[in-house]
């Protein structure tokens, strides 16, 4: 099964325009950890990014933990609002990576040999309305589609997208990059955001009849198990808390260290450039 | 790159199926998202192609789409209809057909187009507004959130500090943990949980949860306490992150 994980520089660019770009110490290796493991045992992936995204891999000396590094999506996020709509480089690489495929967080790490046979997500989100908006929220937007989507559907979390075919993806994809090339500048950089990635997938396949399956039941997220790791919030509590950072560190250390000895170079090349 | 389009709800695979089925606010969102002139030379319909490739996307999409599709005639042809129509009036002195009143309100068009303008302006900023209030019943929803943690938190006396919206899962897993600033906390918390259905750390007993520190909650209180944390998905910390730390993990190669 061949997978991508995407980084888009665009949104940090739109921040800081004469910016050095980078990723954090614990992006970076759990996006390495994301990438090894998925080759060990799923097949493929490639980092799909863009030029700036591309020069930063490649100048780290990582670029060999991916099959390859495709420098595809365009820095001018096809005039789509970056500081909005902050994910948009993942539809625009979904539309142009050929079904079936597989989209993974970098912070997601995919522990087992996944035997996926349809449309398949990490797992469901409830209807916060502080987080997802009735249609009223989007009334800017015009859109028949949404007037009649069905919107009790629960949104997907798509840390883990699976998308085995090409026609729904293109439906999806489409509707999505309309709605963020639509929706007016209003300030909101959440609401429309998870609506367009998380909500228009569910309410895409909701109206073509496609069953979507999930890795993970939502409402046992936090219970035991051993085949999934997203380290979503985590990230920030990393960032607030060094000692819980430091030991996130070591412990993906010692996981490369021990599961993919010939890629134990990355240890020291990501430490060395994040002093 | 072979796909078909839905139009309608269904599939459609040629012209045919898309002139049969006209169905503007799909190809629209195909047009915006780049992928309809890609079908189109994929059925070999480059000509359409390099038309729809032309489309203005900040003006009327439908319209210009039926241009592109052969539905409607573009704007120039229906004033050299017009203006022949016209010419044939003035000379011959007959009445005007009754298709030059359906050409001809361009005008009413634009007036069309003024007022949607300023509909999408009102709306622009009703939605900011909006906006403004989500962001308010969102900072109190995170304010009550966190109040429920705390309840928690006092109960079982084994915690101080602020509670960062952030920091949530950390402190809760560290109330299960029994430390009051767990290293790791939230990394600790996908095992101190497991023993709730399946290992030793945590032990469900006669409708009791016990906790490694020995903290007890009620069944109800732990369910309940988990639907809430695990349906914020903002401020839900990671999960599974235990897995990476070799040592402790079963996912360990050695």
């Amino acid at each position: 099964m061949n997978a991508i994980h995407v980084n888009s520089t665009t949104p940090f660019f739109a921040k800081h325009k004469d910016g050095v770009y980078s990723m954090e110490q614990t992006e970076l290796y759990c996006a390495v950890i994301s990438a090894l493991q998925w080759r060990k045992n799923n097949g493929n992936i490639s980092l799909v990014t863009d030029r700036r995204g591309a020069d930063y891999i490649e100048k780290l000396g990582i670029s060999d933990v991916w099959n390859d590094i495709l420098p595809t999506i365009s820095e001018n996020s096809e005039e789509i609002n970056p500081l909005m709509f902050w994910a948009a480089g993942k539809l625009l690489a979904l539309r142009d990576i050929p079904a079936p495929i597989a989209l993974v967080d970098m912070d997601f790490i995919v522990w087992d040999k996944l035997s996926l046979d349809g449309l398949t997500v990490a797992h469901r989100e409830d209807l916060m309305p502080d987080v997802y908006p009735p249609r009223e929220y989007f009334s800017a937007v015009k859109s028949p589609f949404l007037d009649a989507a069905d919107w009790t559907v629960l949104p997907c979390n798509t840390a883990f997208l699976y998308l085995p075919d090409e026609d729904f993806k293109q439906f999806y994809v489409g509707q999505a990059l309309r709605f963020m090339k639509t929706a007016p500048d209003c300030g909101d950089f959440l609401c429309h955001m998870v609506f367009a990635e998380q909500r228009m997938l569910a309410m895409c396949a909701e109206r073509l009849n496609v069953p979507i399956k999930t890795l993970l039941e939502k409402d046992r997220l936090f219970v035991a198990q051993d085949s999934y790791t997203h380290l979503w919030g985590a990230k920030q509590q990393m960032r607030d808390n060094e000692k819980l950072r430091a030991d996130f560190l070591d412990s993906c250390r010692g996981r490369i260290a021990q599961d993919f000895p010939d890629f134990g170079y990355v240890v020291a090349t990501i430490d060395n450039a994040c002093q | 790159m072979k796909y078909c389009l839905w139009l309608f709800g269904k599939k459609v695979y040629t012209l045919d199926d898309v002139m049969n089925s006209f169905d503007t606010d799909s190809l629209s969102a195909y047009l915006l998202g780049g992928s309809l002139g890609r079908w189109l030379r994929s059925i070999g319909e480059n000509i359409i192609a390099d038309k729809t490739d032309k489309i203005d996307l900040g003006g009327k999409l439908d319209s210009q789409l039926k241009i592109c599709f052969g539905i409607e005639r573009p704007q120039e042809e229906k004033s050299d209809i017009l203006a022949d129509n016209a010419a044939y009036i003035n000379g011959a002195g007959y009445p005007v057909p009754s298709f030059a009143t359906e050409y001809h309100p361009f005008g009413n068009d634009e007036h069309e187009n003024a007022a949607e303008g300023a509909a999408n302006s009102a709306s622009a900023a009703n939605a900011i507004g909006r906006a403004g209030s989500f962001v308010n019943s969102l900072s109190s929803f995170y304010g009550s959130f966190s109040g429920l943690i705390g309840s928690f938190a006092k109960r079982n006396g084994s915690f101080s500090g602020a509670l960062g919206s952030y920091a949530l899962g950390g402190s809760y897993a560290s109330l299960l943990a029994g430390s009051a600033y767990g290293i790791f906390g939230s990394y600790r918390f996908g095992s101190a949980l497991s023993g709730r259905f399946s290992s030793d750390n945590v032990t469900s007993l006669g409708g009791f949860v016990i906790a490694p520190n020995g903290a007890v909650l009620t069944e109800k209180e732990y369910e309940k306490t988990m639907i809430n944390l695990s349906s914020c998905p903002l401020n839900s910390r990671g999960y599974g992150i235990h897995i990476i730390n070799a040592k402790d993990s079963k996912k360990s190669d050695k």
